[in-house]
């Protein structure tokens, strides 16, 4: 017995392990994906005033503090049992589909691009953003400039980059100025010409991944993400759908407040993050994804004209449900084009520049629930709260903790198909960790306690025999 | 293209860390003009070489491990490869390189940098580092009024 140790995995957000273990004919007999770092944000905000949860949830992450503050402020406004009002409405909606072009694009121009465009078994030591602006820059600048064009329309409402204090319970801070607005108006265009380009670019380049689209995470899981009413794909706001493997919807129209009924959640041995599951079906056999290919799997349509074209070619081209772990990245694409229009029917609305942006209130309901589509996932902020306002319980159940379990399968499934025990090659190991890249995934938002921290304790010899063990 | 381009950068939460970032804030409230834009971030990024491909000279401002706490530096920023594989140590000279090779245009720049006494968690700096401020602020000012003489005088 040979263990393979993938540590870190490179180009994800937060810190994680992959041990491949292989038999003595160097075959892969089992893979963990370990998620190794513990952050207690649902422990350390006990006692703090609810009002304050999104400032504090938004340290989890310096990529998505968006979402935190998004799902946090909708929780809170439960609380407080308000109605935002609708240009605040729309302001935390332009925001959050800001949020997802920024992040979109960091995750397929700096995280993905390197193994896309320079290839998966290229040289690691020019395998990453750099490589890629020195041997395509064209590619690059468009890279750079679509996450310059969010972040500056993020700066613009918000006016920090980072862990902005804009958005708060009620509403949002300020409203929109029409100079910002027509400045983001002018900027537009561009902003959608890199996203075509980039989009037919991947679509062109497709067939180069057959392979990776055949084993990435190839395997039938049931798809979860927010929809409106029509069933079409919503970012900000809407109600949860679970849809199966094979196309029909599960579960539809779940409010904020009952995901409890639905999403269970379990502690694993090998890693610091939560693995939920649909609850009908038990653990682990309740899998689903979410994120990007989830949501377009759950959703009937985009609700915007171009995206909805592209969805349409989408499916055509993989079917009606899409398996591949791969084809996220497309997902994530289409998701670009979808918020690009989102942004600008929301600017183009008068109703935008309205003055009323904040409704204010105390205490009046001992609970809440907030529950937003992050970049990477359907993101739940739940509070409770005793008389004073001050937090007594919070649970987080955070994008990426969703697809836990299908990442876990997704190593397997490449780790058998392109590890060969017997001549080990870095490219072959990045196949492994190209896979999780996939998922996008955000591990220190999204590792956080269910209130138990399982444990194992395995004592192995210097053959890597087993001695001993012991788990909680 | 805008005359000046002010980058200060580091982590607030690490006490001393955050003094660039603390000036640029405290600066872009001072001072607003078209002609000049301020930035303050926890770290340098790519998409800053686009700007300062924009900008007719650019001024980073950072604290630093190395000199006496409290000590005010200013030295021109010489071009160099990006060396790192991750865009988390990003270096000005880098970004610098990145406007060149990306486009086009790589500005006249400079590095004011104060020596920091305190690095840990925090979110407060240091007496030292917060006495150094108005020096910041004077660098700062004179860089805006500088004119390209003048300019490229300032690390000496």
């Amino acid at each position: 017995m040979k263990r393979i140790t993938i540590e870190p995995v490179s180009r994800i957000e937060g810190h994680a392990k992959i041990t491949i273990q292989l038999d003595d004919q160097g075959h892969v007999a089992g893979t963990e994906f370990h998620v190794t770092q513990v952050r207690g944000f649902e422990k350390f905000t006990e006692g703090r005033p609810y009002y304050e949860m999104p400032g504090i949830t938004a340290r989890i992450c310096g990529i998505c503090p968006i979402s935190h503050l998004l799902a946090a402020s909708k929780a809170c406004d439960a609380i407080m049992a308000v109605r935002i009002p609708p240009a605040a409405k729309k302001l935390r909606e332009l925001l959050h589909c800001t949020q997802i072009v920024q992040s979109h694009a960091l995750s397929f121009f700096y995280l993905s691009a390197p193994d896309l465009l320079l290839g998966m078994n290229s040289d690691p030591a020019t395998r990453n953003v750099l490589g890629v602006i020195a041997q395509h820059p064209e590619m690059a600048r468009d890279g750079i400039d679509l996450r310059k064009f969010g972040l500056q329309i993020v700066e613009g409402l918000a006016q920090e980059r980072v862990h902005p204090s804009w958005i708060v319970p009620g509403g949002v801070g300020a409203p929109l100025a029409a100079q910002t607005r027509d400045h983001i108006l002018s900027e537009l265009p561009e902003a959608k010409a890199i996203a075509e380009r980039t989009i037919k670019f991947f679509k062109g380049a497709l067939d180069n991944y057959k392979e990776e689209i055949a084993v990435f995470g190839a395997f039938p899981t049931m798809y979860a993400g927010l929809v409106d009413r029509k069933g079409a794909l919503q970012l900000y706001d809407g109600s949860l759908r679970f849809r199966s493997a094979s196309g029909e919807i599960v579960e539809d129209q779940i409010a904020a407040e009952d995901y409890k009924q639905w999403i269970g959640e379990a502690s694993l041995r090998e890693s610091y993050l939560k693995a939920p599951y649909f609850k009908p079906q038990g653990f682990p056999g309740g899998v689903y994804r979410v994120g990007p290919l989830g949501r377009l799997n759950a959703a009937d349509s985009c609700g915007t004209p171009a995206a909805d074209v592209e969805l349409r070619e989408f499916r055509e081209r993989f079917g009606t449900v899409v398996h591949s772990a791969f084809l996220y990245h497309y997902a994530r694409l289409i998701e670009i084009v979808h918020a690009l229009e989102k942004i600008e029917a929301l600017l183009q609305d008068p109703q935008i520049l309205d003055t009323h942006v904040r409704a204010t209130a105390g205490v009046n309901a001992l609970e809440g629930v907030g529950m937003i589509e992050a970049p990477r996932g359907t993101l739940i902020h739940h509070y409770k709260v005793n008389e004073e306002g001050a937090i007594t319980w919070a649970n987080l159940i955070v994008a990426t903790g969703h697809n836990n379990l299908a990442i876990g399968r997704s190593v397997q499934q490449v780790s058998e198909h392109y590890i060969d025990g017997t001549k080990l090659t870095e490219g072959m190991l990045n196949h492994v960790s190209a896979v999780v890249r996939a998922y996008d995934p955000c591990l220190s938002c999204s590792t956080h306690a269910d209130g138990s921290l399982a444990l194992r304790i395995r004592l192995v010899d210097a053959d890597g025999n087993l001695l001993d063990e012991i788990a909680n | 293209m805008f005359r000046c381009l002010i980058i200060g950068f580091g982590n607030p939460l690490r006490s001393d860390d955050g003094i660039g970032w603390h000036v640029a804030r405290e600066f872009s409230h001072e001072f607003q003009h078209d002609d000049v834009q301020v930035i303050a971030a926890h770290q340098l990024t790519p998409e800053m070489a686009e700007m300062a491909s924009r900008a007719e000279r650019v001024l980073f401002v950072d604290a630093t491990h190395k000199g006496k706490p409290g000590s005010v530096n200013c030295e021109p920023v010489a071009p160099a490869a990006p060396a790192s594989h991750f865009t988390h140590e990003l270096t000005p000279a880098s970004v610098l390189t990145l406007a060149q090779e990306l486009y086009g245009h790589r500005p006249p720049a400079y590095l004011l940098t104060v020596a920091g006494e305190c690095f840990e968690t925090g979110d407060a700096m240091s007496a030292v580092a917060i006495a150094a401020i108005p020096e910041l602020m004077a660098h700062l000012r004179q860089f805006l009024n500088a004119d390209e003489k003048s300019a490229s005088r300032l690390g000496q």
